[in-house]
């Protein structure tokens, strides 16, 4: 027998089921692999499903509720990594057919651990553009993980089986990793919530590094307090991070509620009003009509940042797989490998001045948030490409659509802010993501926000089952 | 004058197999019995200009036997009557770790003693940055990728371009370990 997820099954609502007995964690575990196998032959949201260790953990968890113990907040909750943390026992593939080859991993990732300390039950590992390195999960050895809302378009990357897999309802809780906008980009096209907190706020210990100055990791769900959970439960100092912040961890969770006032909210201008299609600066309008926000802000030399922060990605990425590039470069995704060849080559002058430049933009970044708290951003350009598409239009200009998707989630990654993407429907269209973009560690106030944006209705990830929305007739 | 006589030509034809063979097996003695033993005697390598003969051998003495090996393209001998002639060609050998493409001139006079070479030039065609970069750290691009990264490397230096027009204080250092 299975039982569905309903659109309201959140993480949270089903760890409450699931401690006060009303379904066992095995249930909601059967339901969620049976909803895998349905769903996952079209989306390829997973690279490896951990059906027999799932079964076993969620008994585990029944066990415990049965003694009269509580596993914790994610009691029983299902969840699923992206295939670049480490899971004791199995290879960490990283979206690569290279670290395939590798041995398993003797210990979970750093969030994993903590997911399962708190009862939630790993699925399995999801797929990724290769090393990361992309805006789509166009991967070539795994294939293209496909969005919900049109299995034709892509998920976004590089986290997109992260983002995929929760709009899907496989499972109602991810992890994924943000380097330039890879939990942001798949969040926005695939219509559900994703938080890249500050830097080095959520450990990176057992994840698999892509450009390390700018390596997050963070959560995707269906709802705000899901976010607001997972981030709870994962952030803190970890001396197995060499980058994480010694700042202790502050509770989102009972701040949730306090709504926005007290806020200063602006809209960004400039940089993130141009580029993009009109819907993608409909989203934020909408938002900030809702939130009536007036006020607009512009973020100094954006540009400059993303330019900074593409220069360091390319150096920092090129180098950690030289050894690589050097002896098994055909091994590698065609559709990567020239931008790790070239990122191996540039001048070390331009990292130098990329790196320097990112002190100077924190500092004015610094200085702006002495004036607002939150700002509102397009997370994406536009809405979730075609599978395959080369390029896109923005203003007037083809561009390629890749590299492009990115650009108005760089320049933040680049400094290390908090951010919260929420998604934004239009009936009829696409997702679209809007970035609610905090200062420094002030993860409670962009979640206070999307707390308000989803409470209004202007907000929400509904699970979408694609077989209902069109038949999928195969490859593009 | 007869240009490109048959025995001539054969004369030079085998004079340059005897070359070739010297060079990549860097029998220096035989090289330097190539060159015309004169002060007039010149040489441009790669790297190197050479006045006279002494400093050809003394060249020749010192040069490490390494990556001689190459592949000869497009070889043109033209004779001048019975005692002149000029070699050029284009040859392809690897030259730290990286594939290049180069040309060579060389201009013989028969002398008493026998065809001399009375001057060289030995040059690389100029490489791009990419490869330039990449041999440096030990990297060879696979054929079907160059023109890929080569565009990447364009594009990128698009992209920081206005980053590089932006002047920073020498105060300013990177955050090593990096806070937001």
């Amino acid at each position: 027998m299975t039982i569905p997820f309903i659109p309201n099954d959140d993480a949270t609502a089903l760890s409450v089921d699931i401690r006060t007995r009303k379904r066992s964690a095995r249930e909601v575990t059967v339901a969620a692999l049976e909803t895998i196998r349905r769903q996952d032959s079209n989306l390829n949201c997973f690279t490896m499903v951990l059906e027999n260790e799932a079964l076993a953990q969620a008994d585990a968890i029944d066990s415990r509720i049965v003694a009269g113990d509580d596993p914790g907040p994610l009691a029983g909750v299902p969840f699923a990594v992206k295939n670049l943390f480490d899971i004791a026992g199995h290879t960490t593939i990283a979206g690569s057919k290279i670290h395939a080859e590798k041995p398993a991993a003797d210990r979970d990732a750093a969030v994993v651990e903590r997911l399962k300390g708190a009862g939630a039950v790993l699925l399995g590992a999801l797929n990724m553009d290769e090393y990361a390195y992309g805006f789509t999960t166009e991967n070539t050895h795994y294939g293209p993980t496909r969005n919900p809302h049109d299995p034709e378009r892509v998920a976004g990357g590089s986290s997109g089986g992260s983002a995929a897999a929760v709009a899907a309802g496989m499972v109602p809780l991810t992890v994924g990793s943000d380097t330039n906008g890879s939990i942001r980009v798949p969040a926005a096209l695939s219509g559900v919530y994703g938080l890249k907190p500050t830097y080095g706020r959520i450990s990176r210990a057992g994840a698999f590094l892509f450009a390390e100055s700018f390596d997050h990791v963070g959560p995707f769900a269906r709802s705000v307090r899901d976010i607001a959970l997972a981030f709870d439960l994962m952030h803190g100092p970890d001396p197995r991070d060499p980058v994480a912040s010694k700042r202790p961890a502050e509770a989102v969770l009972p701040e949730l509620e306090l709504g926005t006032s007290g806020l200063r909210i602006a809209v960004a201008d400039g940089y993130f009003s141009s580029q993009g299609t009109p819907e993608a600066f409909e989203a934020v309008r909408k938002v900030a009509k809702a939130l009536d926000v007036q006020q607009t802000v512009t973020i100094p030399d954006a540009e400059k940042a993303r330019a900074a922060a593409y220069i360091i990605t390319a150096c920092e990425g090129g180098n950690l797989h030289l050894p690589d590039l050097r002896t098994r470069p055909h091994d590698f995704d065609p559709v990567v490998v020239e931008r790790f060849l070239a990122g191996t080559l540039l001048p070390a002058s331009w990292y130098s001045h990329a790196q320097r430049f990112r002190r100077v933009f924190r500092d004015s970044m610094r200085e702006l948030f002495r004036t607002v708290d939150v700002i509102l951003a397009p997370a994406t350009p536009c809405s979730a490409i075609r599978i395959g598409q080369a390029t896109i239009v923005l203003d007037g200009k083809e561009v390629p659509s890749r590299p492009n998707l990115g650009v108005f989630t760089q320049p933040i990654s680049f400094i290390g802010l908090p951010v919260m993407c929420v998604p934004v429907f239009e009936p009829g269209s696409l997702p679209l993501g809007v970035q609610v973009i905090g200062a420094p560690y002030r993860e409670t106030s962009v979640l206070r926000v999307a707390r308000q944006l989803e409470q209004m209705g202007v907000s929400c990830a509904p699970m979408v089952v694609p077989e209902l929305i069109t038949a999928h007739e195969g490859p593009a | 004058m007869l240009i490109n006589e048959p025995a001539v030509m054969d004369e030079v034809l085998s004079l340059h197999h005897e070359y070739e063979t010297a060079l990549v097996s860097n029998n220096v003695e035989k090289l330097t019995a190539f060159f015309w033993d004169s002060a007039h005697a010149l040489r441009f390598g790669v790297a190197e200009s050479l006045y006279g003969s002494s400093e050809i051998e003394a060249f020749r003495k010192a040069r490490p036997a390494l990556n001689l090996e190459r592949e000869v393209l497009n070889l043109r001998i033209v004779t001048f009557g019975s005692q002149c002639a000029t070699v050029t060609l284009e040859f392809k050998r690897m030259a730290n770790g990286v594939p290049r493409h180069g040309r060579q001139s060389q201009v013989w006079m028969k002398f008493e003693e026998g065809w001399k070479i009375v001057s060289a030039h030995v040059s690389f065609t100029p490489t791009l940055y990419m490869d330039a970069a990449a041999g440096l750290i030990g990297l060879q691009i696979p054929a079907e990728y160059r023109e890929g990264v080569r565009q990447n490397i364009e594009r990128t230096s698009q992209i920081i371009a206005p980053l590089l027009g932006f002047s920073i204080s020498e105060q300013t250092e990177s955050a090593q370990v990096f806070e937001p």
